[in-house]
């Protein structure tokens, strides 16, 4: 009998270990993006990292007052390139689209998707104007030329990361530099940096 | 007695340790101060008994930016210092202190506006840190705010 028991307990407590397992896990849930329960890793620049810099950054924009054109029209933007100098691939729509949207909600200017970098460029402006001499739509329904706003002033930036490791601390240092230009004279008329550094320690085992 | 004598020793020497290995914040400021800030009457509604002790807010400012746009300006202090809070912090391994923020804006009509910055932004406080957050409107026609102070789950 106790043979036959000393036979068995090995698949028991296997099965049991795997039971034990499974209940540890979780199933999918929503949480917020970008709060207390999002994930924070440090080779990576995770969806809170992009809320504070699109927050911080618009923030600063908005109260800077350099979007303010001197004879009350609101300015247009053109939304241009941030260069990334990472290490790993960023998704820069994550920072511009919030950004377009700040922008906007501001009331200070507008966005074009004339001209810009990225997905931020909406090509079908430059398109429905190249119907212009074909038969199949009405001519008299087809935009024409010369009606597109050209953008004042042309948010850009960059993305700087460093990575350090001492021992089994890793640490990565992420700095995100935007500029607005004024694209009449071409002089930078507001810079905002926003950095912010993430450390872990591996365990030792 | 002697036994007893040995572990209770031990242990003070253990807090006063774990006490004494934390670095708090100490500050000066003018004592008659030229400024002239535009106070804000603050109406606050706490849920966390924890937050709201280790927390104080000193002042709540307001002012209008170059952009027209309303800024606000909250002056927080963290409490954590003082041997029983310096000891459980160490204890706990919550030493800074860690919180998230959120302000969230409301026009004329008591609506709240969407914007970038209404998320979450994280906050370090060292005992006895004073600290300054501020939060920029996102159009002129934002009249009035929320700010939401939270602890962030590594601080519990």
């Amino acid at each position: 009998m106790i043979k036959r028991l000393l036979k068995i307990l090995p698949s028991a407590v296997g099965l049991l270990a795997a039971l034990t397992a499974s209940g540890c896990g979780s199933s999918a849930r929503y949480i917020e993006p970008g709060g207390p329960e999002a994930l924070v890793t440090v080779s990576a620049v995770d969806p809170a990292e992009w809320k504070r810099v699109a927050g911080e950054a618009a923030q600063s924009l908005v109260s800077s007052g350099a979007l303010k054109r001197t004879d009350g029209a609101p300015s247009v933007v053109m939304i241009g390139r941030v260069r990334n100098y990472t290490l790993i691939h960023l998704e820069m729509g994550l920072l511009t689209n919030q950004l377009r949207q700040a922008i906007l909600t501001s009331g200070q200017a507008r966005v074009t998707s004339a001209v810009g970098y990225s997905g931020n460029l909406d090509r079908a402006v430059r398109r429905v104007r190249n119907n212009e001499n074909d038969d199949l739509f009405n001519q008299a329904t087809v935009l024409k030329r010369g009606t597109v706003v050209a953008p004042n002033f042309s948010l850009a930036g960059a993305v700087i990361q460093q990575n350090t490791i001492s021992g089994r601390t890793e640490e990565s240092y992420y700095m995100f530099h935007l500029t607005l230009t004024d694209l009449k004279t071409g002089v930078a008329v507001w810079e905002k940096t926003v950095d912010f550094a993430k450390q872990a320690t591996r365990p030792l085992l | 007695m002697k036994r007893h004598f040995l572990t209770t020793a031990a242990a003070l020497l253990l807090a006063l340790g774990a006490v004494g290995c934390q670095d708090t914040v100490n500050t000066v400021e003018n004592r008659d101060p030229a400024m002239t800030p535009d106070s804000v009457d603050t109406r606050a509604f706490s849920t966390d008994s924890f937050c709201r002790d280790r927390l104080a807010l000193i002042s709540m400012r307001r002012s209008t930016t170059p952009g027209g746009v309303m800024m606000v300006q909250a002056q927080i202090r963290s409490e954590r210092y003082g041997f029983w809070s310096e000891l459980w912090s160490g204890m706990t391994g919550t030493n800074p202190y860690h919180v998230l923020y959120r302000f969230d804006w409301l026009d004329g009509s008591g609506m709240a506006v969407s914007t970038a910055a209404n998320a979450w932004q994280p906050l370090i406080f060292a005992p006895g840190e004073v600290k300054f957050i501020q939060g920029v409107a996102p159009n002129a026609r934002c009249r009035d705010f929320v700010l939401s102070v939270r602890e962030a789950p590594s601080a519990r």
